[in-house]
This record gives structure tokens, C-alpha cells and sequence, in this order.
């Protein structure tokens, strides 16, 4: 799929959604309004530039923070930071109310939106005759995709800031950095947002007696042409924003009218914004870059904890190498397979505990030779009760070893 | 037997272009595979809605790539199996026809005449799940 960058029309959007929101809740849209260039940069910059704002302006601590953030995110993020920090803070402790000023909105805005939404789910459906294939297919990818992307962004972005400012240190705006990120600033809490943009949400019951044509931000704005985005910090004086990535890879999954999109990418990053803050994702599934960059030994990958990732890593790598590397046992002898004329099947024991269910492994080659003339090997999960190769292949098309030895070609 | 060439003249679907055009299509009426889709010959009553000339997608591949597509030279019919799962259909070929399942990677596998069911591969994951090729 291709990137979208954050264009002036979509910031603009971006920008008029925001707004509305803001409206719903009855509080003025604050004049400063700062774009970020990734949510890791926003989930630091955010509740820093509030600390300054209720004048919190200890130098040689705002200096160990910034440190922090060096040390965690890299210095690339930190000047980010800085820069976001001095565009949302900047005046605000001149501010008499300055009190007021590290007040973060989200709380107001996703209880106001959630009603919104309710209305909107109503007219979603009402208009469901009316949904174009690309509008549905961009409703797929957005809450879809683009929700198991946000998720695992905020995994990330939350490890790094608990890195950086979490762990028992308390001094003022390192805990205070903590205490408001921690309230107010996860992506979670405005995940009502891409649903309001996309128009409709998987929660969005609409209560009991709640009157659809009541107006609703998503009427009164451009929210729903709003393209897809879903990190954004509202507080009382300035207001952070950050675009979709500008690289996005999905794959479909499913076929037909079941068709959904996940994000998917075998050779680097199936997110990243222009900052270079990145997540990867296997098959839909959030895995560490080192199983996308294939660096893990194969006894890294036995001793991963999470079954997923170990399952991601192991597919990454491929059954072939990692039944060599593992050194998995062979289970009987290789056995001809039929209808393949050279290639063999071999049978893998594989530890228990590797799966969350037990399983054999079959061994197989491919019966079209590839681009560089060799022919794939891949391995298939397989029940623990297969016991010998054949079995184990005719099972994985429900046929007997009788019936599968029967195969007369393979391509 | 036809050539791959011929095959691809005839239907006007592209395949990768490092397999050898000038191999020929063995046309079989027993078992066989193309990638994680199986022909079983099956006694099944027959099935009765006609092949298109645009082709039966019978497993979509990831972003609407590598289709195993159904086509056919004469009257061939396809009943999808109703709810999914390892079997995908059942393919009847008439007297005479031959059906062919094309793949970019994996070419074209010719079908004789006669009934199968057309099944899908299946991997044991946490529930078996369908094998994507």
C-alpha cells in the first residue's frame, strides 16, 4: 500500500477534526497547535511541553529528561522533542492561568465523541447500500490494520517512555512527565478518534434512547472525510498532532467479503513515519525488528517466551534452516514424495512448548522450481500423532497416506 | 498436451516468466497438486454451474496476487462447497474438455475428465488453519 504523507490537505483535515472535537466539549481550540513527526516523539513531547506550562522550568532537571529521552529514542527523536516541546510550551508560563494549562482534554473529548459516535454507527448503517468498494475497503484497512498498528505503536512508544521516565526516580517533571503520561496520553484513550473518523466503531452500540438525530461532531465536521490518523494529544493550551505513517505495509487476509488487511512486511518496518520510528509486524503479528531482520540463534528463538513471536520467528527464518539449526530430530526415514519426482518428505519432532499446541513438523519442497532455479523448502505444522512423512502430508489435505501415495504430479 | 505458450495464448493469463514456456501440460485424471491446492478424483454427483470463460478464482493469494484460477477448454462446472473448510468444490469435467488450474508460480496443472473435489492444504497451528502459498 502506498505511503501518504502528511499533506497540507490532510493536516488540514486533520486540523478541522480536531477542532470539532474541541467544540463538542465547549473549550476554545488552542492557538498552538504542533505537528509531530511520529507518536514516539508526541507521547514525549506532550506531557513535557504541559509540565513547562504550569511553570515547571527547572533547568537541570528538564535537562535529565531531555538526557533521558537521548539515551532511550535515540538523540534524532530528542531534538525532535525539544522542538515540539518549545512550539507547544513556548509562553504559555506567562500564561496567568498557566494553572490550568497541562489540563489534557482527552477524558472530555472521548466521553463527548463517544456519544458521537453512537449517532454515527446509526447512520453508518442507514447508509450501508450506499458504500462504495473503495470506501470499504478503506474501512477495512482503518479498523483493521491501522488499529493493530496504533496498538502496537503504543507497546513501543510505551516501553521507551517508561524507559526513559518510568522506574522509581521521582523528581518534578520526570514524575510529572509520568503521572500525566500515564493518565492521559496513551493511544487507547482516543481510540474512539479513528473510529469517529472512519465513521463508525466496533463499540459503538448506540444506547438506549439516544436520539440519532441529535448533531454530533461527526456531523458538524469534516471528521469524516478526515483522512486516517490516530495519535493526537488535546490539552487546554496547545494541541499535538501527528500524521499516519508515511509507510504503511499490509496484506490481505481472508478472502471474499471476509477479506481484511493486516500489517505485514518480510524485509523491514510494515510501519514507520518520517522520523524513522518504526514498528514490524509478521503476518499481522507484532514481533521485535530481530525476527523481521532474522538475526535471532536458534536457541534465542527456543528460549522467547511469547509463543507468537516464537512461531513468527520461526516462520521468518523458514522450517528448513531452523530444523537444521535446532537440530530437530527426524521422526522415521525420508520417504520419496509422490508426485515429485527427486524431492523427499522428512518428519520433525518439535519440542513441546514451542507451540501452544504439541506438533510434528513435515519438510517439503515446492514442485515449481523458483526465479534462481533452486526449489523452495518449507515446513508445515503437522498433529503430533502423524508418525511417518506420508501420513503426515496426505494429512495436511485430508486424505489418507493410501489415497496421497496415489499422486501422480506436483506443481 | 499443450505447451504452457499455448496455454497462456489461450487464456491470456501470465505466469512467472523464468519457467520454460515450451513445457508441455500433462493432462491427469488421477491425484495431483498445484501448491496448497489438491484435485482428488471424487464420486460426487457432478457439479452443475458452468465454468466461466474469465475463470473460477478458487483460493485468492495475498493482496489479489498468485490465484489458483479455474479455466477450462470445453464445458467444465464448479459447485464451491458451501461453508469453506478443506474442501473448496467440486469440478466436473465433460467428455472431451479439459479443465486447468493456473498459477503464476506454479504454471498450469491439466485436468482430464471426470469429477474431483478440489481441496485446500491445512497446517496444525494453535487450530489447524489453511496453508497460504
Amino acid at each position: 500500500m502506498p505511503g501518504r504523507h502528511g499533506t497540507a490537505a490532510e493536516r488540514q483535515a486533520w486540523e478541522s477534526a480536531a477542532r470539532a472535537c474541541y467544540r463538542e466539549i465547549g473549550v476554545p481550540f488552542p492557538e498552538r497547535v504542533v505537528w509531530v513527526s511520529s507518536p514516539l516523539v508526541g507521547a514525549f513531547a506532550a506531557p513535557i511541553a504541559a509540565c513547562l506550562s504550569t511553570g515547571h522550568r527547572n533547568n537541570r532537571v528538564l535537562d535529565s529528561v531531555y538526557r533521558a529521552v537521548d539515551d532511550t529514542a535515540g538523540e534524532t527523536v530528542g531534538h525532535a522533542v525539544r522542538a515540539a516541546v518549545q512550539a507547544a510550551a513556548d509562553g504559555a508560563a506567562s500564561d496567568p492561568v498557566h494553572g490550568a494549562a497541562a489540563t489534557a482534554l482527552h477524558a472530555e473529548i472521548i466521553a463527548a465523541v463517544g456519544s458521537a459516535l453512537a449517532a454515527t454507527t446509526a447512520s453508518a448503517v442507514r447508509d450501508d447500500a450506499h458504500v462504495t468498494p473503495a470506501r470499504e475497503e478503506s474501512l477495512g484497512v482503518l479498523t483493521g490494520a491501522l488499529s493493530m498498528i496504533a496498538e502496537a505503536s503504543d507497546a513501543a512508544v510505551r516501553a521507551a517512555v517508561d524507559a526513559a521516565v518510568g522506574g522509581p526516580r521521582q523528581d518534578t517533571i520526570r514524575g510529572e512527565v509520568r503521572r500525566l503520561w500515564r493518565a492521559h496520553l496513551t493511544w487507547r484513550q482516543s481510540d474512539a478518534w479513528p473510529a469517529l473518523v472512519g465513521g463508525f466503531g466496533p463499540d459503538a452500540v448506540p444506547p438506549p434512547g439516544e436520539s440519532p438525530s441529535r448533531p454530533t461532531v461527526a456531523e458538524r465536521s469534516p471528521a469524516q472525510s478526515a483522512p486516517a490518523g490516530w495519535w493526537w494529544w488535546p490539552f487546554l493550551d496547545f494541541v499535538m498532532l501527528c500524521p499516519r505513517p508515511a509507510e504503511l505495509h499490509v496484506e490481505q487476509a481472508g478472502e471474499g467479503p471476509w477479506a481484511t488487511h493486516r500489517p505485514h512486511r518480510a524485509d523491514g518496518p510494515a510501519a514507520r513515519w518520517a522520523d524513522g520510528f518504526r514498528v514490524y509486524f509478521w503476518h499481522g503479528t507484532h514481533v521485535p525488528q530481530a525476527v523481521i531482520d532474522d538475526t535471532l540463534t536458534a536457541d534465542e528463538i527456543l528460549r522467547e517466551p511469547n509463543a507468537e513471536i516464537r512461531r513468527c520467528a520461526i516462520e521468518r527464518r523458514g522450517w528448513d534452516r531452523f530444523i537444521a539449526e535446532a537440530r530437530l530430530a527426524q521422526v522415521g526415514p525420508a520417504v520419496p514424495d509422490p508426485g515429485n519426482p527427486g524431492q523427499t518428505l522428512t518428519l520433525h519432532d518439535v519440542p513441546e512448548g514451542i507451540y501452544t499446541t504439541h506438533v510434528r513438523v513435515l519438510l517439503c519442497t515446492n514442485g515449481t522450481v523458483e526465479r534462481d532455479g533452486t526449489r523452495r523448502r518449507f515446513g508445515l505444522t503437522v498433529p503430533a500423532e502423524c508418525t511417518d512423512p506420508l501420513e503426515a502430508a496426505a494429512w495436511t489435505y485430508g486424505l489418507t497416506s493410501v489415497q496421497y501415495a496415489t499422486a501422480q504430479r506436483r506443481s | 498436451m499443450p505447451t504452457i505458450e499455448e496455454a497462456i495464448a489461450i487464456f491470456g493469463v501470465t505466469i512467472d516468466d523464468h519457467l520454460d514456456r515450451q513445457a508441455e501440460i500433462p493432462i491427469l485424471s488421477g491425484l495431483q497438486f498445484q501448491g496448497d491446492v489438491a484435485v482428488v478424483p471424487a464420486d460426487r454427483q457432478p457439479a452443475r454451474t458452468p465454468v466461466p470463460e474469465t475463470g473460477v478464482p478458487i483460493v485468492r493469494g495475498q493482496a489479489e496476487a498468485n490465484t489458483h484460477l479455474l479455466l477450462a477448454t470445453g464445458k467444465a462446472f464448479f459447485t464451491p462447497e458451501r461453508f469453506g473448510g478443506l474442501v473448496l468444490g467440486v469440478l466436473t469435467v465433460a467428455a472431451d474438455a479439459t479443465a486447468y488450474l493456473a498459477h503464476p508460480e506454479h504454471a498450469f496443472t491439466g485436468i482430464a475428465p471426470g469429477t474431483y473435489e478440489l481441496r485446500r492444504q491445512r497446517e496444525q497451528a494453535d487450530q489447524a488453519r489453511l496453508v497460504a502459498d
